[in-house]
């Protein structure tokens, strides 16, 4: 157990200065993109305003006021969110293959520690979970901050309404997704991506047990892995059988946490038995 | 230890961060305004049965609520599960809680008939083949009460060339054959639109469909408009010798607003029984609200609104004669929607849906309960917001979408 | 006592071991030689629990597990640290993950290798990533250490270093296996051959009673059965 805290620990190290940069991208590109949308919102509307000499209330009746959903629909807002969701997908194959690629072999060592290959593997799925959870966190942090700053710099009767963190996040299709708005969907949604990564883990062991064979028996293993996880949805879909909601949704867990058990075992069998360096 | 500070601190702000967020979502409910009814006259009990799907629209997030018993709860409230299973149908969730299994894949009330020994269900099933062609057949599904015997078997649509779409309107089983009552609109190569209503009839011990009778049939050209609707029904899926249709005719003015044509509609009525059409003859006054009327196999029940106050008037069907005249204390204002229902011999009505036309804001909506035969005055009383904060419902609307009785 | 016993390992149609057996007794250093290609390095790989294969090894009278790596080290020809961390950060590595780490003899290499701690690993020579390996690897308590390639590819004085190593106190007691291709300058300190090739074990002996009995040294054995 102790071992397999330092194994966490050690692979957050590893990965620690591409995750600060992206914890600081989402920082400083989320609060650029408040204070320019803001500035060049008020900009705007106040050439409009000395230009058809109105007044602000007029102006708002005319072209609108603003809130904080078209700040969070920029770019500026948006982008390192995405960044940050390509670049932890891509962490999730570099987590294994840069231990056996680059100048140095570190697997060897990874594998010859007296510890148990499950552990090796479930200290890399932490990991990633724990770092995408961070970046979670994280906007969940400055978004209120960011909602602050921009209600401080919109004069109230250019402000369409004072929004909560919560609706903003609600307003929001990117935000509602890492976001979710009630914790079962969290949990449900998480829990969702846990299996999406010990089935790609459980891929990439096959690719390294069994190179390009393994690549096919890893695509196959992800096909198989998917149907039965989704088996109830192509039921209904033929219209075999219908399930009740809540019928669906059990089975449906069930499913996702056999698959994910299923294929951590097998991932970590593989990384036992079958793994060669 | 200083190794361990990095992911120390992922997992502390990971926790407390996503932890305080959802426990601040979960008790953010709370914060919204409760609304309730205040009691003005009667007794508060009336409302136990009373239920109000309504919508609270604290800009600029829309949040689902229901009144139930004078208790306010947001769909937000509800567990995961309560909002995941979807029945909002009464009727429904009480079919589907008492056959579980004949209930499965089964939905829309219309389709259902029930009688003391069965439970009867036909649908339209439109599919199109691998060449493009539509094919469209009936689901049918019979189950005896006692035995638990469930049939079903699908028979092919007749005369589907002719028809573009199907709906089931109403199921009922009458000497041992099945009635299906839909309203089809009809494929047409040019201008012409034409509705019809069908009513099929359906052999259940030999699976097949014994006739296909056009009850009526209305053909009109754009900018004219026909509707085909039937009058609700207090008791959808009960055995039913009657049915009734109410056809209404309207036009799209060029650049203007769709207008409806409220002397050239017409309300008809079909006896499965008898097998006889036959158009009501209402008091002139009473024809164009028949719409929101409300029928229950014998009476129609329908709300007029040309005296100063609302008057509910019970007409009955076999002599067409309006037996009874229920006037309420409650002035008529022709600019407020009003929401009317009929249950336990009572008459639930509700003026105002909550908002003011004008300036959305938040305006009382006033419910009457009052006993259908003496015409006496239950319950009368007024939706209050209460709020937490008061300065906060200020931008707050609240819109009501139905009421239903228990 | 390291029991091979049987083994074969194929790479896809490729054979590289075939039936390899051999016995590798503790307090003594076993030399696997043979050309390269002959699956060496695949054998101590085997031993390690780091690539499959058919047979079986034990490790006195014991299957390979996960606590078997506090007994049993690999030395492999390629530094196994991440090439950002310096010397002490893998000191600190090994002695977070290794109870048989021994930070007594861990400074004592580093004395007599004259590794400095804060020299980052991707900074080191060839000769002295090499001893770096050594010196992570003998710092164990362990009863058995393999050893790939330890001498090639590095240059002369560090090879006299690595060597006294091997005659030291800090090899006593355990059991070493280590391959080569050339046998050149260490053949004194070797106490039995594995000459290996296609996969196969072609001839297993004890040097000192091969000098003793039949007056022969490792190379002429090598010549001998290479050549025939």
């Amino acid at each position: 157990m102790m071992r397999y805290i330092k194994l966490v620990n050690f692979e957050i190290n590893r990965f620690s200065k591409i995750y600060i940069s992206l914890l600081l991208i989402t920082l400083v590109s989320q609060l650029v993109g408040v204070i320019i949308g803001t500035k060049s919102f008020l900009n705007r509307a106040l050439d409009i305003m000395l230009e058809e000499k109105i007044s602000e209330a007029a102006y708002v009746t005319n072209y609108g006021g603003i809130d904080f959903t078209q700040i969070a629909n920029s770019l500026w807002f948006q982008g390192p969110i995405a960044l940050s969701a390509v670049a932890l997908v891509f962490y999730i194959f570099l987590i294994w293959y840069r231990d056996w690629f680059g100048k140095n072999t570190f697997i060897y060592r990874l594998l010859m520690l007296p510890t148990s290959r499950l552990s090796i593997y479930l200290s890399k799925a932490t990991a990633i979970f724990l770092m995408v959870l961070g970046l979670i966190a994280l906007q969940i942090i400055i978004l209120p901050m960011e909602n602050a700053l921009f209600n401080s710099y919109v004069p109230e009767s250019l402000l369409n309404t004072e929004m909560s963190t919560s609706s903003i996040v609600k307003m929001n299709s990117v935000l509602n997704l890492v976001i979710p708005s009630t914790f079962t969907q969290f949990l449900l949604s998480y829990g969702i991506g846990l299996m999406a990564m010990s089935i790609l883990f459980t891929a990439i062991m096959f690719e390294r047990s069994f190179r390009i064979k393994g690549i096919i028996l890893g695509l196959v293993f992800t096909g198989i892995a998917a149907a039965l996880f989704l088996a109830p949805v192509f039921i209904m879909a033929s219209e075999s059988f219908y399930f009740y909601p809540n019928e669906l949704f059990g089975i449906m867990t069930a499913l996702g946490i056999i698959v994910t058990g299923l294929s951590i075992w097998l991932g970590s069998w593989l990384l036992k038995n079958r793994v060669t360096v | 230890m200083k190794r361990y500070i990095c992911s120390i601190i992922i997992v502390m702000v990971v926790i407390l961060s996503i932890g305080t967020y959802y426990v601040k979502v979960a008790s953010s409910a709370s914060d919204l305004p409760k609304y309730t009814f205040k009691t003005l006259e009667g007794s508060d009990k009336e409302l136990d049965p009373v239920i109000i799907n309504g919508t609270h629209q604290g800009n600029p997030i829309y949040e689902p609520l229901t009144i139930e018993s004078n208790q306010t709860t947001y769909s937000s409230e509800k567990s995961y599960f309560e909002n995941f299973s979807g029945i909002i149908d009464l009727e429904m969730e009480k079919l589907t809680k008492e056959y579980r299994s004949f209930m499965r894949g089964k939905d829309s009330i219309d389709s259902f008939y029930e009688d003391d020994d069965f439970l009867a269900y036909a649908s339209v099933n439109e599919d199109f083949t691998k060449s493009g062609k539509k094919e469209a057949e009936f689901d049918i599904a019979l189950l005896e009460k006692k035995s638990e015997d469930e049939t079903s078997f699908n028979i092919e649509l007749p005369d589907q060339e002719r028809i573009m779409n199907t709906s089931i309107r109403d199921v009922q089983l009458i000497h041992s054959k099945l009635q299906v009552l839909t309203t089809n609109d009809v494929n047409s190569n040019d201008e012409k639109q034409t509705k019809e209503v069908h009513l099929y009839t359906i052999d259940l011990a030999n699976k097949k469909v014994l006739s296909d009778k056009i009850l009526l049939s209305e053909s009109f050209k754009n900018p004219n408009q026909v509707e085909l609707e039937i009058p609700i029904d207090v008791a959808r899926i009960q055995p039913n010798n009657m049915i009734l249709i109410s056809l209404v005719k309207g036009i799209y003015h060029e650049d203007g607003p769709y207008e409806e044509k409220p002397n050239e509609g017409k309300l008809l009525s079909y006896n499965y029984e008898t097998e006889k059409l036959e158009t009501v003859k209402l008091p002139k006054k009473e024809t164009d609200m028949v719409r929101g009327g409300k029928f229950d196999g014998k009476n129609l029940y329908v709300v007029d609104i040309k005296s100063n106050n609302y008057h509910i008037k019970t007409i009955d069907l076999s002599n067409q004669k309006i037996t009874n005249d229920l006037e309420l204390d409650l002035a008529v204002h022709k600019d407020e929607q009003y929401f009317a229902t009929i249950k336990n011999g009572r008459v639930y009505f509700l003026l105002g849906n909550g908002t003011n036309q004008q300036d959305r804001a938040y305006k009382p909506a006033q419910l009457h309960i009052a006993d259908l035969k003496t015409g006496k005055t239950l319950y009368k009383g007024e939706t209050v917001i209460q709020s937490a904060d008061q300065k906060k419902t200020k931008n707050h609307g609240f819109y009501i979408e139905e009421i239903i009785v228990q | 006592m390291i029991e091979v016993k049987q083994i074969s390992k194929k790479y896809g149609r490729k054979t590289i071991l075939d039936g390899v057996s051999f016995t590798a007794n503790k307090g003594e250093v076993t030399c696997l030689i043979g050309i390269n290609g002959v699956g060496k390095t695949t054998t101590l790989k085997a031993i390690m629990g780091l690539t499959p294969y058919k047979g079986e090894i034990l490790i006195d009278d014991q299957k390979m597990t996960n606590n078997s790596y506090e007994k049993i080290t690999f030395i492999p020809d390629a530094p196994t640290m991440l090439p950002s961390m310096t010397v002490k950060q893998a000191m600190v590595f090994m002695e977070d993950f290794y109870t048989s780490w021994n930070p007594q003899r861990a400074n004592q290499l580093m004395g007599f290798f004259k590794l400095k701690e804060e020299t980052p690993i991707s900074e080191l020579s060839k000769g002295n990533t090499a001893k770096l390996n050594l010196m992570l690897g003998l710092s164990l308590d362990v009863d058995y250490v393999l050893m790939d390639e330890p001498f090639s590819g590095i240059d002369m004085f560090s090879r006299e270093q690595i060597a006294d190593v091997f005659a030291s106190h800090l090899i006593e007691d355990r059991g070493v296996i280590i391959t080569t291709h050339e046998i050149g300058d260490i053949e004194h300190l070797i106490d039995k051959v594995i000459l290996l090739d296609n996969g196969k074990v072609l001839k297993e002996f004890n040097t000192e009673e091969m000098r003793e009995d039949e007056g022969k040294s490792v190379v002429d054995v090598m010549r001998e059965v290479y050549q025939s």
